[in-house]
């Protein structure tokens, strides 16, 4: 579905990504593991179309979308599920959801896919008309991933959802994930440094650092003691 | 009774003057709050609304109010080339909000000068929109005054509905509010950067239109007009639709009174004035969010 092909993406002078390649395959969670700095979320900014590669190409159902604008790609069926989670806060959790079908294609489902999201996180529905900033840190999580829903994507990169929360709820955010994957069919690129969390519920694992892809391997056999000992400290 | 009557009438001019000023200003802080840009070039087009109208009407001898909607129609394409061809290309530059300050400065004094040199710079009037006078006992209003506070009070509803109710509308709001958020939903920025700037055009042009017939169209007026939408933006708090509304409809009021107390001399000190004494204590005017 995805196969990204020996990307470099500079962040200002600093050299973010080098080389890396990859591919995600049709219905997997796919995780990317490593200490914050080493180009983890840089990558997911690449394949989305909000930081574009300086070199190498990105492919999306064997067409290529590297070059194309953020709006396009999100067209393509790929959404940013950010870290810093950019709601907009003085608009309510309905209006922030209904932006998230703001494209064409997912215009036309977006009651369904509402229902959906009110269905995955009942919360969302009983606060739809309270503007975002009031949510808690928990509350906004699912909202970002709720309006990432609504974009009727096939892939979802979701950045860091369990920054910030409380150990409960962390295991919530990782369970609805799991469950968005398994009941909608969706794609799930993860990148996380809850080490054991993130393997249980993914099927393959990337460790980064110093923005290369250092090794991989299906994630029962990624050891989470190698990993957070050796790339994590 | 004898004081009552021109308090009345006072403070009818400054509902009035205060919805003449808030569209006159709405489209400057549209493109405030969604582009971030400061567009000195609000009051040329505003000029340029009074100048289409005066044009039409007396050269093409066209009814008032096809010319009003042909010089909407023509201003609103008109702000979107300007987005396309000016703006467009230096957002993805470095240093994005200076080089627009340039850009709509250099703008302005193109849009005055080619009107100086296509309409002429002598005093143009526009015919009032409809004669005729409105009794109601001993208070009088004109029929124009009605019908201009008719439209000002429908464009601004019609704004609000659209901010509020629409997806485009709602999304302008998001931008503002986030534009990287707004970029990972999908929404295509430059469309509606483009598609503000054009708005706000057409905005800018209609308070042109129905504000001709009160003063003189001359030169100088997108200058004065703009001085007085910055203040009012100002005051209101920059980006804010609500602050520009409440400002305008504030210093609107306090125009009428002190023209009507003091004399049109005192206006100017007056908002500053007023002006200043806002930003002591809040500096981001009564309802400015940016940061």
């Amino acid at each position: 579905m995805l196969e990204v092909h020996k990307i470099n993406t500079f962040y200002g002078e600093v050299h973010a990504l080098k080389d890396v390649s990859f591919t995600v395959e049709d219905g997997e969670v796919v995780a990317f593991l490593g200490a914050n700095g080493h180009g983890k979320s840089t990558l997911l900014k690449t394949v989305c179309g909000l930081l574009p590669p300086s070199t190498g190409h990105i492919e999306f159902n064997g067409r290529r979308i590297n070059h194309l604008p953020m709006h396009k790609i999100v067209e393509r069926g790929i959404v940013y599920v950010p870290e810093e989670k950019h709601l907009f806060p003085d608009l309510t959790v309905r209006e922030n959801l209904l932006m998230g079908a703001y494209i064409a294609r997912a215009r036309k489902e977006r009651e369904k896919n509402c229902e959906m999201v009110f269905e995955l996180f009942p919360v969302l529905e009983k606060r739809q008309n309270q503007i975002a900033s009031t949510l808690s840190g928990g509350e906004r999580q699912m909202l970002t991933i709720g309006r990432g829903l609504m974009s009727s994507a096939q892939l979802m990169a979701i950045d860091e959802p369990s920054v910030g929360l409380a150990p409960r709820l962390k295991m919530e955010v990782f369970d609805k994930i799991k469950e968005i994957n398994e009941q909608q069919g969706l794609t799930i690129i993860l990148v996380e440094q809850e080490v054991e969390s993130t393997l249980a519920i993914s099927d393959r694992g990337y460790v980064m650092k110093d923005g290369r892809i250092v090794f991989e391997d299906k994630s029962n056999n990624l050891s989470i003691d190698v990993i957070q000992k050796q790339y994590l400290a | 009774m004898q004081i009552l009557v021109p308090l009345i009438n006072v403070i009818i001019s400054g509902l009035i003057l205060g919805s003449l000023y808030a569209v006159m200003s709405m489209g400057l802080t549209l493109i405030y709050g969604i582009g971030r840009i400061f567009n000195f070039a609000h009051g040329a087009f505003i000029l340029w609304g009074g100048y289409f109208t005066w044009f039409l009407c007396t050269k093409f001898h066209l009814n008032y109010g096809v010319s009003v909607v042909l010089g909407i129609l023509i201003l609103f394409p008109v702000g979107w080339v300007v987005d396309r061809l000016l703006l467009y290309p230096l957002r993805r530059k470095p240093n994005f909000e200076i080089n627009a300050v340039i850009v709509t400065l250099g703008l302005a004094i193109l849009l005055g000068n080619a009107g100086d040199v296509i309409f002429g710079t002598r005093f143009k009037t526009i015919d009032q929109l409809t004669e005729g006078l409105l009794r109601m006992g001993r208070f009088t209003i004109t029929h124009h005054d009605i019908a201009t506070l008719v439209i000002t009070v429908a464009i601004l509803l019609f704004l609000e509905l659209f901010l509020r109710k629409t997806t485009l509308g709602t999304a302008m709001r998001a931008i503002s509010q986030d534009p990287v958020g707004a970029k990972i939903v999908g929404i295509n920025l430059d469309r509606l950067f483009a598609f503000t700037f054009a708005l706000a055009a057409a905005l800018g042009g209609i308070s042109g239109v129905l504000i001709a017939p009160r003063f003189f169209i001359t030169p100088a007026v997108g200058w004065e007009t703009l001085f007085k939408a910055v203040i009012i933006v100002i005051f209101g708090g920059l980006g804010s639709v609500k602050g520009t509304l409440i400002g305008a409809f504030i210093l609107g009021m306090l125009e009428a009174f002190i023209s009507m107390y003091l004399g049109m001399f005192w206006v100017s000190p007056m908002w500053f004035i007023l002006l200043i004494i806002v930003l002591f204590i809040k500096p981001r005017g009564l309802f400015g969010t940016w940061a």
